[in-house]
C-alpha cells in the first residue's frame, strides 16, 4: 500500500517505521525542519517531506495522489481534521485516519467524516487504568468503536471452569472463546478442551456481556 | 439575534462590539482568556475562554440557540474544524470562517461554510479606494 503519514512526532516516526518494515510505500511529511533531519538519520526507507501538511503543494510532494491510506498523526486535532479533509476532498483518498489528541473532539471527528478516529489519549489512559486496576478481566483491544471487546481473563484455582469441557461451559450471548494461553503454549479451544487453572482465556465478547462472561469464567463479582 | 464569535484578537474583537453596540446577544470565545481585554471594558457580551470547537464548551457558549456563528482566528486549521461543528453538528443556519490562506478558499465552500478572506477583502477595499481617488482627478 502507499500510506501518506503526515506528522513526525514519536508517533508518525514509529508508525512510518513500522509500516516501512512492512514493506508499504511510506511517505512522511513533516513541518520541522529539524525534526526532519533527525528523522532523516533513522529513516532511510521513507520519502522525507519538510513542510505543512495542510499544504496541499507539499501533500502532492509527498505523492496523496495515489495514496490509499492518509495518516494524520500530529499533535493538533485542527491539523489533522485539516489534513484528512483536503486527502478525502482534493485528492480522493479512500481511507483516512486521523489521530485523536483531545477526547473531547473524537465524536466530532467521526461526524465530519474520518474515516478513523484514534483517540490516543482515551486508549493510553484506558491501558493504564487496566494495569493499575489488577482486576481479573483486561480488555486487550476494542473494535466497532468501543461496541466489542477482545478480553483475557486468567482463571484462578477457584474459578467453576476448571477441569471442565469448553463443551461444558455456558457462555453468555455473543461471547466466544479464542484461544487458551498455557504457560508458552497458545490453545485453540474445542468443544472437549479442558480447562485448567493459570490458563489464561481470550475471548471476543460484545462489551455489555463482559461482566456475565467474568461471571462465567471467574466465578465471581469483581468490586467495582 | 444570538451570535458566537470564535477569536478575541483584533478581528474578533471589533466584530464583537460592532454587533453588540448593534443591541444583539454576543458571546466571544477566544482560547486565551487574556484575549478578551480586546474587547474593551464596556462590552456587554459574554466571554468563554476555551477551543472554539470544544463541542461542550460550545454548549455552554449556548450554540444551540444561536442564529450565527463567526469563527475569525487567525488559525485557518482551527476555524474549518469550528466552522463545521457549528455547521454539522449543531447545524447553525448562518456560519462564517475567516479564511487567511486562498488556497482553503474551495474546501470552506465545499463544506456550505460562508467565507472571507482577510486579505482579498483588504486588497480590494484599497483597490476601490485608489481607483475611486483617481477618478474624482480626472
Amino acid at each position: 500500500m502507499y500510506i501518506v503519514i503526515v506528522g513526525g512526532g514519536k508517533v508518525g516516526f514509529y508508525l512510518a517505521k513500522e509500516l516501512a518494515e512492512s514493506h508499504h510505500t511510506v511517505s512522511l511529511v513533516e513541518k520541522d525542519s529539524a525534526t526532519c533531519g533527525e528523522i532523516a538519520k533513522d529513516l532511510n526507507n521513507v520519502l522525507l517531506i519538510n513542510g505543512d501538511g495542510c499544504n496541499t503543494r507539499f501533500l502532492d510532494d509527498a505523492g496523496i495522489g495515489r495514496a490509499d491510506v492518509v495518516a494524520a498523526v500530529t499533535g493538533s486535532d485542527e491539523v489533522n481534521l485539516m489534513v484528512c479533509q483536503l486527502a478525502k476532498q482534493s485528492s480522493k483518498v479512500k481511507r483516512t485516519v486521523a489521530r485523536v489528541n483531545d477526547p473531547k473532539n473524537s465524536h466530532t471527528f467521526n461526524e465530519i467524516g474520518v474515516d478513523v478516529a484514534v483517540d490516543s489519549t482515551s486508549i493510553i489512559a484506558k491501558i493504564i487504568e487496566e494495569e493499575v486496576s489488577l482486576e481479573d478481566l483486561v480488555t486487550l483491544m476494542t473494535f466497532k468503536r468501543g461496541k466489542l471487546a477482545l478480553v483475557r481473563v486468567d482463571l484462578s484455582n477457584e474459578s467453576p471452569c476448571v477441569d471442565r469441557q469448553v463443551m461444558d461451559i455456558k457462555l453468555p450471548r455473543a461471547s466466544v472463546l479464542v484461544s487458551i494461553i498455557r504457560g508458552e503454549d497458545v490453545l485453540i479451544p474445542r468443544g472437549e478442551t479442558i480447562l485448567q487453572a493459570k490458563d489464561d482465556i481470550i475471548a471476543l465478547t460484545a462489551i455489555e456481556n463482559e461482566q456475565d462472561l467474568l461471571d462465567v469464567l471467574i466465578g465471581k463479582v469483581p468490586k467495582r | 439575534m444570538y451570535i458566537i464569535i470564535v477569536g478575541s484578537g483584533r478581528v474578533g474583537s471589533e466584530l464583537a462590539r460592532f454587533l453588540a453596540d448593534a443591541g444583539h446577544n454576543v458571546v466571544v470565545v477566544d482560547k486565551d482568556a487574556a484575549s478578551f481585554k480586546n474587547l474593551g471594558a464596556d462590552f456587554n457580551g459574554v466571554t468563554v475562554s476555551g477551543d472554539g470547537f470544544d463541542v461542550d464548551l460550545l454548549k455552554e457558549a449556548g450554540i444551540e440557540q444561536a442564529d450565527a456563528f463567526c469563527t475569525v482566528t487567525d488559525n485557518d486549521n482551527a476555524n474549518i474544524m469550528s466552522g463545521q461543528v457549528a455547521k454539522k453538528i449543531f447545524h447553525i443556519p448562518k456560519v462564517i470562517a475567516r479564511v487567511n490562506n486562498k488556497q482553503y478558499t474551495h474546501i470552506y465552500q465545499e463544506l456550505g461554510i460562508d467565507i472571507v478572506n482577510s486579505a482579498t477583502v483588504l486588497a480590494s477595499l484599497i483597490k476601490d479606494k485608489l481607483v475611486s481617488s483617481s477618478q474624482r482627478k480626472e
